[in-house]
């Protein structure tokens, strides 16, 4: 049934190991962050805590971890940048101070744990980290082709405007 | 020895000018080339081609690469709005620092600077003015009379209705005549309702399907033009693949170079119009090359001038000479002066518990709209004129929680269901144009081509305010009437020129003492120069103002070969 649903993931054409002939824009470097191997897993380990993959696929399995990592490193000045990646070393720090583990070998549960633990106006720093992680991710994942083909109505040429219809009684997307 | 110079003058040399691209040169070009004459539109930006350059055309959500947001190098092409302006549509928003301006009083001035101006980006909304417009600064007392009346611009009206194709329904209302129409958007079920309430209500209020320039059945003109239906998909300011709403690329201009007469120059900034003292008349354009920034000459029988209306402006008083010391055919000092604009302050919008059972089908492209009310056929508030509403219930909001990480997050992603319809009001005021709300050009200051730089120093007055506040109750009270709940009424203070509707500087009149064009809209004083972009406007009305333009335009444009052909120009 998946092989039947549409899937194009966040980020292919940035990367030209995938895609070489799809860089749309040759003028823009499409640059990344300058994490560490251990800042990238934890990323990626964030990205799939926030929407994990269940029925349904996941942030990671949209690739939304490599599209965060180009958007923020192109689209946002350094401070913010430099922002994102404390906030990824702050998960790093209270996973090695809780459960002396490193955040990306943490079951979901304690992620989870350690996320929630940021959504909170004491957090500070952490707070903004969660709430800007949480709704990037929430964006992409609401835009990306899985999900809008899918899940929603999306058509981009509808073609008419129909201004009072009955609700359907079958369920229906929206 | 050949001459060289007189060799470049011939080469440079054309029956018509007109500076601008847009939505008013898009129509003097298509006019003047169809009546045979050799005519260069000069352009200060790009070219932008129909189609071929509306890059983001037919992208999905997907498909932006950075979800839409701007990678930092081009957010700081566009200076502060940088970050939020969307890669959609970034390639047709000016650049920081094109054209520099001192804003002595806040003023927001949007330009598009590309072939097609404005009308890439225009909100498509096309309503015919009354006398009850053309005849308010006669009754009201203020500014001058037009020398114009309704049936002047009646058959041009129709004339660019038909080639532009507008959709609209036949109300046969006196205060906004009907036009040549294709069928209408449909209203919602909301819109219905609140269209009946306010009938049921009021005797001088209606609600009005939107008129609007998309083609919701081509006719044989549009599929001439290579038009087709309007799609419906809203993604109109990306550029329009179908040619599914007028814009100057998708119409006029592929028009007008098919007859092989025009001439398109871009990067062509437009420093001055040429006037010639032992002619007495103009004789062409002095350009600056945006490429090399060197300044060219061109030359013409006739001048339109179409920037857009400040740029207008700028480009007259920019023009000067032993004759016209102070910008040309500004000999009673009103150049620059009496700009007026829309506004648009007042704001509002509710929530309609009914029709829960209902929703729409599809996109609509335009919206309702209510014609003025106010002061129509008498003065009966303490301000003058009145306000235009524009009325917005177009699809039910989709409703989805953000609650939760993890799974319980992404259960609330997936469960989308239908909320409740929301509906908006917009004001669209008539702003009474005053000798102090001007344009002037700063005695040093320049921008990047050695151009002054304009000032711009408009403010709002007391009758503006009263406008809003009145728009605010009586919005209220037509609202609650309705039903609706949550309603939420408030005046977004914005600053004069978000409207995207300046106009004035060069104003029509009978009088050469009090205005600076006559009702050919030809300079009293230097009759070759048309000026018949927003400039040329004696006052404001409430309707969207670029279809008055459009026909203003046409009729100009056809006075001006009628002329030629007369031995007069």
């Amino acid at each position: 049934m998946m092989k039947s649903l549409a899937i194009t993931v966040w980020g292919m054409m940035a990367f030209p190991g995938c895609k070489p002939g799809e860089i749309m824009d040759e003028n823009v470097l499409v640059k990344s962050l300058p994490l560490t191997e251990k800042q990238r897993l934890n990323l990626e380990k964030m990205v799939d805590t926030f929407l994990p993959e269940t029925d349904t696929l996941g942030a990671v399995q949209l690739n939304i971890h490599r599209f965060l990592d180009k958007l923020i490193a192109n689209c946002y000045p350094e401070e913010e940048q430099k922002l994102f990646v404390n906030g990824l070393d702050l998960l790093e720090g209270i996973a090695q101070d809780t459960f002396l583990k490193s955040f990306d070998s943490l079951g979901i549960s304690d992620r989870e744990n350690i996320l929630l633990g940021l959504d909170n106006e004491d957090a500070d720093e952490g707070k903004s980290f969660f709430d800007f992680s949480k709704e990037q991710v929430i964006l992409a994942f609401t835009s990306s082709e899985y999900f809008l083909t899918n899940y929603t109505n999306y058509e981009m040429i509808p073609g008419g405007y129909d201004g009072c219809v009955d609700v359907p009684e079958v369920p229906f997307k929206v | 020895m050949p001459n060289f110079n007189l060799d470049a003058k011939k080469g440079n040399t054309y029956d018509a000018i007109v500076i601008g691209s847009g939505i008013s040169g898009g129509w003097a070009a298509k006019e003047l080339c169809e009546r045979g004459l050799k005519t260069l539109v000069l352009e200060r930006g790009r070219d932008v081609k129909h189609i071929v350059d509306y890059p983001t055309a037919n992208k999905h959500p997907w498909e932006f690469e950075f979800g839409g947001k701007l990678p930092l190098e081009k957010q700081a092409e566009f200076g502060r709005r940088g970050a939020r302006i969307h890669e959609s549509t970034a390639h047709f928003w000016m650049k920081e620092g094109e054209q520099e301006i001192v804003q002595e009083k806040p003023f927001q001035w949007t330009r598009g600077y590309q072939v097609g101006g404005k009308s890439l980006l225009w909100a498509r909304q096309t309503q015919r003015w009354s006398d009850l417009d053309f005849e308010g600064p006669a009754r009201d007392g203020y500014a001058v009379d037009w020398p114009i009346r309704y049936q002047d611009l009646a058959p041009w009206y129709s004339h660019v209705e038909k080639f532009s194709g507008i959709a609209g329904n036949y109300d046969g209302l006196p205060q906004l005549p009907d036009g040549e129409f294709l069928k209408p958007f449909d209203l919602s079920c909301v819109e219905r309702h609140f269209q009946k309430v306010i009938a049921a209500n009021y005797k001088d209020r209606h609600l009005i399907h939107g008129r609007c320039a998309h083609v919701t059945e081509p006719q044989e003109i549009h599929l001439q033009q290579g038009r087709a239906k309007c799609q419906h998909r809203n993604l109109c300011n990306r550029g329009c693949p179908f040619g599914g709403y007028f814009s100057a690329n998708a119409s006029t201009l592929p028009w007008a170079e098919r007859t092989g007469n025009m001439t398109l120059r871009t990067h062509a900034v437009v420093h001055s119009i040429i006037f010639d003292e032992e002619k007495g008349s103009a004789v062409g354009v002095r350009i600056i090359d945006a490429n090399d920034m060197q300044s060219y000459e061109y030359y013409a029988k006739i001048i339109f001038c179409n920037a857009s209306a400040l740029n207008s402006n700028l480009i007259l008083l920019n023009s000067t000479s032993s004759r016209f010391p102070n910008g040309l055919g500004n000999d009673n000092g009103l150049l620059g002066k009496f700009i007026s604009w829309h506004n648009y302050r007042g704001q509002i919008s509710a929530r309609s518990e009914q029709f829960s059972d209902k929703m729409s089908k599809g996109k609509n492209p335009s919206h309702s709209y209510i014609p003025r009310f106010r002061n129509l056929n008498r003065q009966e508030t303490d301000f003058l004129r009145g306000y235009a509403v524009g009325f917005g219930s177009s699809a039910r909001a989709v409703q989805f929680s953000r609650a939760g990480i993890g799974e319980e997050l992404k259960r609330n992603l997936f469960d989308r269901r239908l909320g409740h319809w929301w509906v908006s009001g917009w004001m669209q005021g008539e702003v009474i144009p005053i000798e102090s709300n001007h344009v002037r050009l700063h005695e040093e200051l320049k921008d990047k081509y050695g151009i002054p730089q304009l000032v711009l120093s408009c403010d709002w007055t007391e009758n503006d305010d009263k406008m809003v506040k009145d728009y605010m109750e009586q919005m209220t009270e037509m609202f609650e009437k309705a039903g609706f709940t949550e309603i939420n009424a408030r005046d977004s203070g914005s600053a004069p020129g978000s409207d995207i509707h300046e106009m004035g500087g060069v104003r029509m009149g009978n009088d050469p003492k009090t205005s600076l064009l006559n009702k050919w809209n030809q300079l009293h004083h230097c009759k070759n120069v048309f000026v018949t972009d927003g400039a040329c406007m004696t006052s404001t009305a409430t309707q969207n103002p670029s279809l008055t333009y459009m026909a203003i335009t046409a009729r100009a444009a056809n006075f001006a070969v009628d002329e030629i052909n007369r031995g007069n120009l």
